[in-house]
């Protein structure tokens, strides 16, 4: 093994454990704004899915180190080849559209009393979860 | 496009995991190459046809039904 690959490990916990503390500094000012503001809903929302963000990354990080690397966490550490980056960029396309989707239902719910907060989380979590899905089902059929 | 990647791949005795290895990418994406389903960029398929000596018009074939 030579000494660059021999230092990379290290280096690349280093990266995860800088990352994955800048991320959760970034969450506990935003948190702490929320709570001064008074909403408290949306500091806990920041507090819980800032938490299961950072975990979600951090596993996934560290699961590309190892052998049993999956195509999500390959993307994730920037390992990704190039189908798996073609099938993202696919993902990220439907989940564009279905974002937009749950833009105009979301704006239409208002008219029925649905909270703009609620429509923004709706938004969000559409996006976040279609390119998840996306990218899960096509890496693994095409 | 057809292609004759997974003939040469056995005819050296590799596996799928190996010569993605060689060439820098997934299994996952030489068994895709293999069975159709994605068609590599142009250095890729480059790349797959220098590993194996051959001419990109031997290893992928655009014209085939």
């Amino acid at each position: 093994m030579t000494k660059q690959a021999s230092q990379s490990a290290p280096r690349s916990a280093l990266r995860i454990a800088v990352g994955a503390g800048s991320g959760a500094v970034a969450a506990a000012v935003l948190a702490s704004i929320a709570w001064a503001a008074g909403n408290d809903s949306f500091a806990n929302g920041i507090v819980w899915g800032g938490t299961i963000g950072i975990a979600a990354v951090v596993t996934l990080l560290m699961l590309a180190r190892t052998r049993f690397a999956t195509a999500e966490a390959r993307l994730v550490a920037h390992a990704a080849d190039e189908r798996e980056r073609r099938l993202a960029t696919r993902a990220l396309a439907v989940a564009a559209v279905t974002m937009y989707a749950a833009a105009v239902l979301t704006a239409m719910g208002t008219l029925f009393g649905l909270e703009a907060e609620a429509s923004l989380a709706i938004i969000m979590f559409t996006g976040l979860i279609s390119a998840a899905v996306a990218f899960a089902i096509s890496v693994r059929r095409d | 496009m057809i292609n004759s990647v997974r003939d040469l791949r056995e005819l050296r005795g590799l596996s799928q995991a190996a010569l993605g290895d060689a060439l820098g990418v997934s299994r996952q994406t030489i068994n895709s190459i293999e069975t159709g389903k994605y068609d590599p960029s142009l250095p890729l398929a480059f790349a797959i046809s220098r590993y194996f000596d051959r001419t990109i018009e031997e290893v992928f074939d655009d014209q085939a039904s």
